[in-house]
Parts: C-alpha cells; sequence; structure tokens
C-alpha cells in the first residue's frame, strides 16, 4: 500500500472509528467503502449476491451486499461498470441512520419524502409511501418490528436494469 | 470487529436540541361516543348483538370516530385512559386501531387533564417508526386504560410529545400534532391502538440490545439508546384485559363496489371465549415469530407479507395490469378496468395456506368520488426480492378475522396467528 492510500485508508477507519454506527456504505460512493468500514464497525456481512444479467464482459451488471448492522438488514446494489452503491434497502426494527446510508443523497430524501408522503392530495395513512423525482426513488413500507425502505439513485444504475433481476 | 472502536459510539451522545417553528394547534376534539350500529353483513350471522360486554365499535371515517377530514380507510375506536389511580380519566376518540402495531400511543394535546407516571422502567423514552417513514417520539407513562366495556388495565404506553427533551438525532422529522393538517407533523389521529399479534412493542431485540435505537434512557436533556425489559415496553392491551385476552377477532362490514362514505365494524375481544366470538371453519396460519408476518403468493413469487388494518390499501408489486396512478397519485394503482386477482397466504413454517381473491380497481376513479371508504384499493410495493404484498384494511372488509396473540392460547393454537 502506498502511502497515499495508506493516508486514505486510516482517515477512513478514523472516520469509522468516530461514528461506529456508521458502518455501511453510502448511496452514490463506491463499493470499496463497504469492506473498510464493514471491518472497522459492528456491520456484518451475510451474503454477495450477483445480477443475473451480465454486461459484455462477463461481469454481472450489478452485484449486491448483503449487510447486518444493529438488527436491520442492508442491502446495497453496486453498478460493476462505475464501482458506485446505486440502490439501498433496508429491513428490520429501524432505519439505518440516513446520513450515513444516504449520504449527499439524504437532503434530497427528506425533501422528497417531506413533499410527497402527506400532501392534500395524496391520501395519507398507508403504511407504504412512494415518491420520485428526477434523480431519486423513495419506497418505504412496513410496520413496527419490520420496517423496510428502498432508494435507487437513479442516474447511478445501469441502464434499463430493474431490481427484480437478481438471482 | 474491533472492539476498541466500541466506546467511541458515545459520540452519539451529542444531542441535538430541536428547535421547531411552526404554530400549534388545538387538539382534535374527541368525537362523542356512540353512532349507529348499522354494521354490515359480511359473512357474519343475524344473531350477533354490538352491544355485548366484549365487542368495541370501530368507525371507519365514521364522524362518530374519526375527525372529519380523515384519509381514506381509516377505522377508528376511542378509549378511555386514566391516571393510574383512576382519579381523572378522559375519553379520546379519532384513535386509529392498528393491528400492524404494538400498544397504545397518545398524543400529550389528546390528553391535557391527565398526570401519568414514569413506568417502572424509569424516565424513558421512545422513538416510534412507521412503515411510511413518519415518526413518533415521546416518554413511555403507566396509564390506566379502559377499551370498550371490559374492566381498566394498567400498563406502559406512549405519550407522543415532540417536545419531550432528548429527542435522538435519528427522530427528526417526529409528528407533532393530532389530527389533521397540511404536511408531516400532523399524524392524522390522535393516538394508535395497537392490537397485533405481538405483545410488546420492540420484543427481545429493545430487551437485549442497548444500541437498539427505539428506546431511550433519559437525564435531563439528553437521552441515550438502552435496552428494556419486554414488561416494561410498551405493552398491546388485548394480552393485558382480565378476561377475553386470548385474541381480537376484526368483525368488519362488507363495502360495496365504488366505495362508501363510512361505516361501523366492531372489535370483539376474545377467541372462544363467549358465544360471539366462537371460530367456525377457519385457517388458521402462524405468524413468524420475529416479524409477525406470513408469506403471500403474488404473481409466482413468494412475498412476505403483513395483514394490518392500519394500511390503508392492499400493496402489491408492480404488474403489468396495476400501472401507476402517477402525478399527484403517485405510487396508488390505476388499472384501466378492475382486475380480479388471488393470491395465496401460506403460514410460517410452509405449512398451511389459503388463497384469498380480492380486486383492485382504478383509485383516481376511487379517490375522486369523495367516498372514503373503499374494498379495491392498492398501492405499490417493492418488486425486487424483498418485495412485499400488504394486506391492509380493504382485506378485513365482509369476513371475520381472528387473530392470536405472542404468549396466549386458544382453541385456535397458541403465540402469534391469523385465522379467517
Amino acid at each position: 500500500m502506498n502511502s497515499s492510500r495508506l493516508w486514505i485508508f486510516q482517515l477512513t477507519i478514523a472516520i469509522a472509528t468516530l461514528f461506529p454506527n456508521m458502518s455501511f456504505a453510502t448511496l452514490g460512493e463506491k463499493e470499496s467503502s463497504i469492506e473498510v468500514l464493514r471491518k472497522a464497525s459492528r456491520t456484518e456481512r451475510l451474503a454477495s449476491i450477483r445480477s443475473r444479467r451480465s454486461l459484455p464482459s462477463g461481469q454481472p451488471e450489478f452485484t449486491v451486499q448483503v449487510l447486518k448492522n444493529s438488527g436491520t438488514e442492508i442491502r446495497e446494489y453496486i453498478n460493476t461498470s462505475t464501482g458506485k452503491i446505486f440502490a439501498v434497502t433496508w429491513i428490520g426494527h429501524r432505519t439505518p441512520p440516513t446520513a450515513a446510508l444516504l449520504g449527499s443523497y439524504a437532503q434530497d430524501v427528506r425533501t422528497l419524502e417531506r413533499s410527497e408522503r402527506r400532501s392534500p392530495q395524496n391520501p395519507r395513512g398507508s403504511r407504504t409511501f412512494s415518491a420520485q423525482n428526477q434523480r431519486l426513488v423513495v419506497t418505504r413500507s412496513g410496520h413496527p418490528r419490520a420496517l423496510r425502505g428502498k432508494v435507487i439513485a437513479r442516474t447511478l444504475a445501469p441502464a434499463g436494469v430493474s431490481l427484480d433481476e437478481i438471482q | 470487529m474491533k472492539s476498541n472502536n466500541l466506546f467511541l459510539g458515545f459520540v452519539f451522545a451529542i444531542v441535538f436540541s430541536t428547535s421547531f417553528v411552526g404554530c400549534k394547534k388545538d387538539p382534535v376534539t374527541a368525537p362523542p361516543s356512540g353512532g349507529n350500529s348499522n354494521g354490515g353483513s359480511g359473512n357474519t350471522t343475524s344473531t350477533f348483538d354490538p352491544n355485548a360486554m366484549n365487542v368495541m365499535p370501530v368507525g371507519i371515517n365514521h364522524p362518530s370516530y374519526c375527525s372529519s377530514g380523515s384519509y381514506v380507510n381509516k377505522p377508528c375506536v376511542e378509549v378511555t385512559i386514566c391516571n393510574v389511580d383512576g382519579t381523572s380519566c378522559t375519553t379520546v376518540g379519532d384513535i386509529l386501531l392498528d393491528t400492524g402495531s404494538y400498544g397504545l400511543r397518545i398524543f400529550k394535546q389528546a390528553i391535557p387533564g391527565l398526570n401519568l407516571p414514569q413506568s417502572s422502567a424509569g424516565n424513558i423514552a421512545q422513538c416510534m417508526e412507521y412503515g411510511d417513514g413518519s415518526k413518533q417520539w415521546g416518554p413511555i407513562k403507566q396509564a390506566r386504560l379502559q377499551l370498550g366495556k371490559m374492566s381498566p388495565i394498567t400498563l406502559p404506553v406512549q405519550v407522543i410529545d415532540y417536545e419531550f427533551p432528548g429527542m435522538d438525532e435519528n427522530c427528526g422529522g417526529a409528528e407533532k400534532f393530532p389530527g389533521q393538517g397540511s404536511g408531516s407533523d400532523f399524524a392524522g389521529f390522535n393516538g394508535i391502538l395497537g392490537v397485533g399479534v405481538f405483545q410488546s412493542d420492540c420484543g427481545n431485540y429493545c430487551a437485549s440490545n442497548a444500541d437498539n435505537q427505539v428506546y431511550f434512557r433519559c437525564s435531563g436533556n439528553s437521552c441515550q439508546s438502552t435496552a428494556v425489559s419486554t414488561q416494561n415496553q410498551v405493552q398491546n392491551p388485548i394480552g393485558m384485559l382480565t378476561s377475553d385476552n386470548n385474541g381480537v377477532v376484526m368483525r368488519l362490514p362488507t363495502i360495496s363496489r365504488g366505495g362508501k362514505a363510512s361505516e361501523i365494524g366492531y372489535m370483539i375481544f376474545g377467541i372462544g371465549t363467549r358465544p360471539n366470538n366462537q371460530p367456525g371453519t377457519v385457517t388458521r396460519l402462524r405468524a413468524d415469530p420475529n416479524y409477525g408476518e406470513v408469506t403471500t403468493v403474488f404473481g409466482g413469487k413468494e412475498l412476505r407479507s403483513f395483514i394490518d388494518t392500519g394500511s390503508n390499501a392492499y400493496a402489491i408489486p408492480p404488474t403489468r395490469n396495476l400501472p401507476n396512478c402517477d402525478r399527484e397519485l403517485y405510487g396508488w394503482m390505476c388499472p384501466d378496468t378492475v382486475q380480479s386477482l388471488n393470491a395465496s397466504m401460506i403460514e410460517f413454517g410452509n405449512g398451511k395456506s389459503k388463497t384469498v381473491a380480492f380486486r383492485v380497481d382504478n383509485f383516481r376513479v376511487l379517490f375522486n368520488s369523495g367516498r372514503a371508504v373503499f374494498s379495491e384499493n392498492a398501492f405499490e410495493s417493492f418488486s425486487n426480492i424483498e418485495g412485499f404484498f400488504a394486506w391492509g384494511l380493504p382485506f378485513y372488509f365482509g369476513k371475520l378475522v381472528y387473530q392470536g396473540i405472542e404468549g396466549q392460547s386458544s382453541s385456535l393454537g397458541s403465540g402469534e396467528f391469523w385465522a379467517f
């Protein structure tokens, strides 16, 4: 490891050390952050899943890292072409800390949820919430003890991808 | 895992003193009790007595039980809540009846005359989160609660109070006001009565894990995540009743196509304890002990699923004949013509299954009718590997749905289940 990479590694460890709950990688960031942060925190990796569709190179179109953090299972979808996380989903007792999970998208998601969830025209009360804009699709559902969420960064997803295409 | 990192979790002790801007609104006045009992038919018998001791009326968008301007398919009850010594009581309506959550949560504004003590766990607060991302913050208190004509019980409840000091950062956006109003600060009700399949609202996860981020121990203006025993968590009142406490039966009327303005149904306490709650020929489906859910097979896919009066629609993975309404009704389903569909529920452990027929109609047409109670409305759920199916309030219309509770048993079996 050269010194600059070592420095980045140490910085990342330091950040992970300061924020041990922020133990998964962030929407829009590189896959490599998953492993570094995972090792430095209370998140275990449960599985890794490959997309059914492949690129011309034979690599999967995207991969999914399945993680567990404090009673919540988190899935991070990584676009093979860019190495970036283009979607996150979760199920469990609580929504993972959104600052860590959604990074630069967190404020966008919050704004979208506030503007859409309970607009007078959208009859609230459903245990399900969906909203979208040009950058994001946000869906939530479930009930206490089993809360679910999904956030897709549309511009980062592989072209034409459907999340159904998971083995 | 590097254990030397763990102590630095106290970085999270930073308390965000939240200063909310916004106007206060008077609490919604509790609707008067009563209401006519023109309950529907369904597969129910003509001898049903709505005034029986173990029967509690449920108003679905009914003006005697729900505040005006309520969202569609809202089942409301009224409860009487008292100081633990019974010195002062308030009857509060516009309480959402919810088989998808566990225990009573009530807005501080709805019980202004009461003085409820801390629970035996001490100064504990909670951030309760719901499926749509809405949250409620506030302390856990002991209260005396009366449901219908049943004997009062004393149990831990959550008092919803966004001003309670020490709100956790991740509870930001918690609801502030009961009743109706524009924006996410308004809950749309005075409280939630959770009568689902679990006895406590967080179970072993919160009892054994101090970092659960659901329960918090508070001191002064600071609250820290803490473990809370299952008995000291917010309790489902059903299992604590002094009789008829082994489950509930939901008896909601049939809703004709196109919907109705309002309806009255009933919650019956107990299973097989009295003539009015004897199960006939039903299929009992066990729920899984972790999430309280069953599996639903729909469109060839196996989906996790829950049965829930607090969901005001079916939630179904997108399929070709069920397009999204888009625009102002994004997420709702708007088929060109009404769709007749089937799905099978499979109990936990891959035991028994039961096929259920249901219909989905164009929600824009339904909604624009101005009616409020629908049996054929659906919302889009996930389509991916974690896809799910929600059997919301429309599922309950026109049938008797028996529900067992963790730790209880009846002629239908023990623990968490649904039967219909």
